[in-house]
């Protein structure tokens, strides 16, 4: 091609493209001596929005109901716990005789308060709830992660009408919304309906009117599976109900509880019209029934098979029953591995699967696409259908 | 255990996953660490409810078709990687206005003659200047690949083989392209991917910015089918394959001396690592600033880290919608809409919340209709803060003022598309400087690295390499090393400084005979 030129004297050119190295140096050399900022770049509020972890006390422990504990937290260094959005959780762990295991719990309290509280409902032959119930007492030191979760009102995606279904534990995160409405950080308004066996398992009772009361955008209706009141509502929570309590103009529906609510709801909101967007899901987990998931292999119940661990230079053979999901397992031989939302939906305990295969329910499968064509598992939603090698995180401390 | 390597790599972003797969396949034996529990850095996607998101990758360059592979695609088949990529059919559409207030409303395809047939509707009059233009990028692009593996100081090489550039390497963007007498409102609608880079055409090198230009119009953009997200995986299982080892959850707290300042290693969370040979995919910076002790790092480097700025504070809105892009009318898979095409104002109006009115908007189901669920599409709107406007914002306000500015951002693209989208948005996700500097640990939230302007520009870097480099075993790879941003340049760079490595390898076995 022609020659091209920039400057009007073409030799100009040739010398700029020289001077390019002058330039840069006198630049350099003109600039400040001075050792380069440690805190150089860095953006102080993200780590007191998201730090790594907090070091939490137990102020107060609180009996709901026969079945049901309170917890409030606070830092132990003073300071306010982390910020988070009302429906999020944290994640707590656990030294049980030598075992680290953590539960995700939602936050009950409103995200004005200086502490967390969470609520446990008794799981039957829980390992954590039974520490929990027997052992846990004020003045125990408790580390909890950042607030996570995606369960929580957008504004730019939900109705500013929320009808909240709750199930059990699941009123839970509908606490934190209730209790921000009142205190101005939160509007929507908020219709629970809240789904219970007796009036007697009813969680927050005397707190849910009290809301109730105290503002005309909260409403709560109770619905009893197994027992007939004039206060209340009977049955299950049915699209005759739901229908009866929703507001007229536009609303989202969130879902918080354990799975027979979710497979129950499924059903009723199939005969709803409602499209996705406008149903939103935190499922309160309990461990999963196998024989009851669509396409699990009935030839591997009741295996113990050889699980491979690498996490990084380190090694373990371990052994895993087929009935635990992995993580369990890591967990049940003491070995520490990244968890949080132990629901398959966080990806912090993203791990490579080597060799073997797993089983994993498709609801419970939040992984990428590529994830799965490389190979990468959730083990904490995840169950070996043979003996397998995995390589996974340690933690981060 | 050994901890002996031939090479440590710290951080597996692009840069660091193109460097450790290309030592490992030489033989070496190496250490990838990475402080996440991903590899990847901004090279990744995320899940919200039914949706994918890509994170950072709009268009990728030099991937070049199968049976003419370009150097991206050549390196991924050198590493065994196998990835179906989409092309992507245009350029880029521009919604802006021209200096005097004139609507610019331009669809510019890709392909050498197509993309002058379509500036001649646009910008007429400038055909002649078009194709002298794409010839001296191609020239340009030539230099540069010569460079990266023969280096620079045979000038009178580059002289003979590569006049021009040699001739216009040296001055900005708009100088050049006011040279070779384009009309104003071809220049202007040329300067366009001035933000992919990060600094205006007043201030951007016209080499650098050939290199991009030429690469995406005649080389074509390409989009992997599942998102960046699988090209990383596909380089991390390819490292760990050929024998490499990957640390996640690992931290880089200092690099290692010995009494004559040269690199042994480093001390990680995780233990010691020895090595002569340590390879940051971090900013040089924040290596500097607590890394390395203060008499160990030359006074140029300080100097020289003092003196630059940290480039391009993204702030991105992922949209999942639970309509198709056809319903919604969109046609496009990649609309620019700056307030004005004179990228200098638009430079200035971007460093300030209240004022910046930039943005991409990217929809990936206009070039891989499976990127999302039949029925559904996602858009991401992507803008620059070229000021660190973010930082001084205090954790109170942070929610809100996200928010009220990503549905600015989301309104500003309904205006200029003409689209209506608000009422059919199932997931969002708003990530801003905030959220890079969180997960990605770059300076400011930076995403580019260092502003590749004037003194600093990639030619400068290139040709003082040598001496900007001085510290003995310790190299740099990613956005703020020697090319600048993107992924194309960044698997590039880490290519090179692979090879640096290796010839210093060879040097002490040489040494060692």
């Amino acid at each position: 091609m022609k020659r091209i030129r920039i400057n009007k004297f073409p030799l100009k050119d040739l010398i700029n493209f020289i001077k390019v190295s002058i330039l840069r140096n006198k630049a350099i050399n003109n600039a400040s001596d001075k050792k380069i900022d440690e805190n150089i770049g860095q953006i102080p509020q993200v780590n007191i929005l998201h730090p790594q972890n907090q070091q939490l006390i137990i102020t107060k422990i609180i009996k709901e109901n026969t079945n049901t504990l309170s917890i409030y937290l606070e830092r132990i260094d003073g300071e306010n716990v982390a910020y988070f959005k009302p429906g999020q959780f944290i994640s707590l762990t656990f030294n049980i005789d030598g075992f680290i295991v953590t539960r995700p719990y939602s936050i009950s309290s409103s995200p004005n308060d200086k502490y967390y509280r969470i609520t446990v409902k008794k799981v039957e032959n829980g390992f954590v709830s039974d520490y929990i119930f027997h052992h846990l007492k004020e003045g125990d030191k408790i580390t909890s992660s950042s607030p996570s979760g995606q369960f929580y009102y957008e504004e730019l995606r939900d109705n500013k009408n929320i009808i909240a279904i709750a199930g059990g534990s699941g009123i839970t995160p509908f606490m934190s919304m209730a209790n921000a409405i009142i205190e101005n950080k939160l509007d929507i308004n908020l219709t629970i309906i809240y789904g219970n066996k007796t009036e007697e398992d009813i969680i927050f009772k005397d707190e849910l009117l009290s809301l109730e009361n105290k503002s005309n955008k909260i409403k709560v209706i109770h619905v009893l599976s197994n027992e007939k009141s004039n206060q209340y509502e009977h049955g299950f929570i049915s699209k005759e109900i739901i229908e009866k309590y929703a507001p007229i103009e536009a609303y989202s529906i969130f879902v918080c509880g354990p799975i027979g609510l979710f497979n129950f709801l499924n059903n009723e909101f199939k005969k709803m019209n409602l499209v996705k967007k406008n149903i939103r899901y935190e499922l309160m987990s309990s461990n999963i029934n196998l024989e009851n998931q669509d396409n699990y292999p009935l030839d591997c119940l009741n295996k113990t098979f050889t699980i491979t661990v690498h996490i990084n230079e380190k090694t373990y053979k371990i052994l895993g029953k087929s009935e635990d999901s992995i993580l369990v397992s890591l967990e049940k031989s003491k070995i520490l591995v990244p968890s949080l939302c132990r629901s398959g939906v966080c990806g912090l305990c993203h791990s490579k699967l080597i060799n073997g295969t797993i089983f994993i329910n498709e609801k419970t499968d939040r992984r990428r696409k590529a994830d799965i064509i490389y190979n990468y598992i959730h083990p904490c939603v995840s169950y070996p259908t043979s003996d397998i090698e995995i390589s996974i995180p340690p933690i981060k401390n | 255990m050994n901890r002996e390597y031939d090479a440590i790599v710290v951080g597996s972003g692009n840069g660091g996953l193109a460097c450790a797969n290309h030592l490992i396949n030489s033989g070496k034996k190496v250490l990838l660490i990475e402080k996440h529990n991903l590899p990847g850095g901004v090279a990744t996607s995320f899940v919200r409810g039914r949706f994918e998101f890509e994170v950072s990758l709009h268009e990728l360059c030099d991937i070049g078709s199968l049976s003419n592979p370009g150097s991206v695609r050549q390196m991924l088949n050198n590493f065994g990687v196998n990835i179906n990529f989409y092309q992507v059919p245009d350029t880029f559409r521009l919604i802006s206005y021209f200096k005097d207030g004139r609507k610019i409303d331009a669809t510019m395809p890709t392909g050498r003659n197509n993309f002058i047939n379509a500036m001649e509707k646009y910008a007429p009059n400038n055909y002649q200047q078009m194709n002298t233009l794409f010839d001296l990028c191609e020239e340009i692009k030539q230099a540069v690949d010569y460079s990266s593996y023969h280096g620079v100081n045979d000038k009178l090489y580059f002289l003979k083989h590569f006049p021009n550039f040699v001739r216009c390497s040296s001055y900005s963007v708009n100088q050049v392209l006011s040279s070779l007498n384009l009309t104003q409102d071809a220049i202007d609608i040329l300067g366009t991917y001035w933000s992919y880079l990060g600094i205006d055409c007043d201030h951007l090198s016209f080499m650098h910015y050939a290199i991009m230009f030429y690469l995406y119009v005649e080389k074509n953009a390409y989009i992997p089918q599942y998102t960046s997200h699988e090209i990383t995986l596909a380089l991390a299982d390819s490292f760990i394959k050929s024998g490499g080892d990957l640390y996640y959850h690992t931290t880089c707290e200092k690099v290692l001396f010995n009494e004559n300042k040269k690199v042994i290693g480093i001390k990680t969370n995780q233990g010691d690592f020895y090595s002569k040979n340590v390879i940051m995919n971090v900013n040089p910076s924040l290596v500097y600033a607590s890394m390395i002790k203060e008499e160990i790092i030359p006074l140029r480097e300080t100097k020289l880290a003092n003196a630059r700025t940290f480039s391009s504070r993204p702030f991105v809105v992922y949209l999942g919608l639970n309509k198709s892009y056809k319903e919604l009318g969109i046609k496009d898979y990649t609309i620019l809409f700056p307030s004005t095409t004179q990228s200098n104002e638009e430079y200035n109006l971007m460093k300030e919340i209240s004022t910046n009115n930039y943005g991409i908007a990217i929809c990936p189901n206009v070039v891989n209709e499976s990127a999302s669920e039949k029925g559904t599409c996602i858009i991401t709107i992507t803008t620059m803060f070229t000021s660190n406007c973010w930082s001084k914002i205090n954790i109170k306000e942070y929610d809100q003022i996200k928010r009220d500015y990503a549905k600015k951002l989301i309104s500003l693209f309904e205006e200029k598309a003409n689209v209506h989208i608000k009422e059919y948005i199932e997931e969002i996700d708003i990530s801003t400087p905030w959220t890079y500097f969180r997960y990605a640990s770059t300076p400011e939230g930076a995403a580019y690295g260092y502003e590749t302007k004037d003194w600093d520009s990639i030619l400068g870097r290139i040709l003082s390499y040598e001496q900007d480099n001085k510290i003995n075993g310790l190299y740099f790879v990613g956005g703020s090393s020697i090319y600048g941003d993107g992924y194309s340049t960044a698997y590039s760079n880490g290519l090179f400084i692979a090879r640096k490595v290796l010839n210093s390898l060879k040097e002490i076995t040489h040494e060692k005979n």
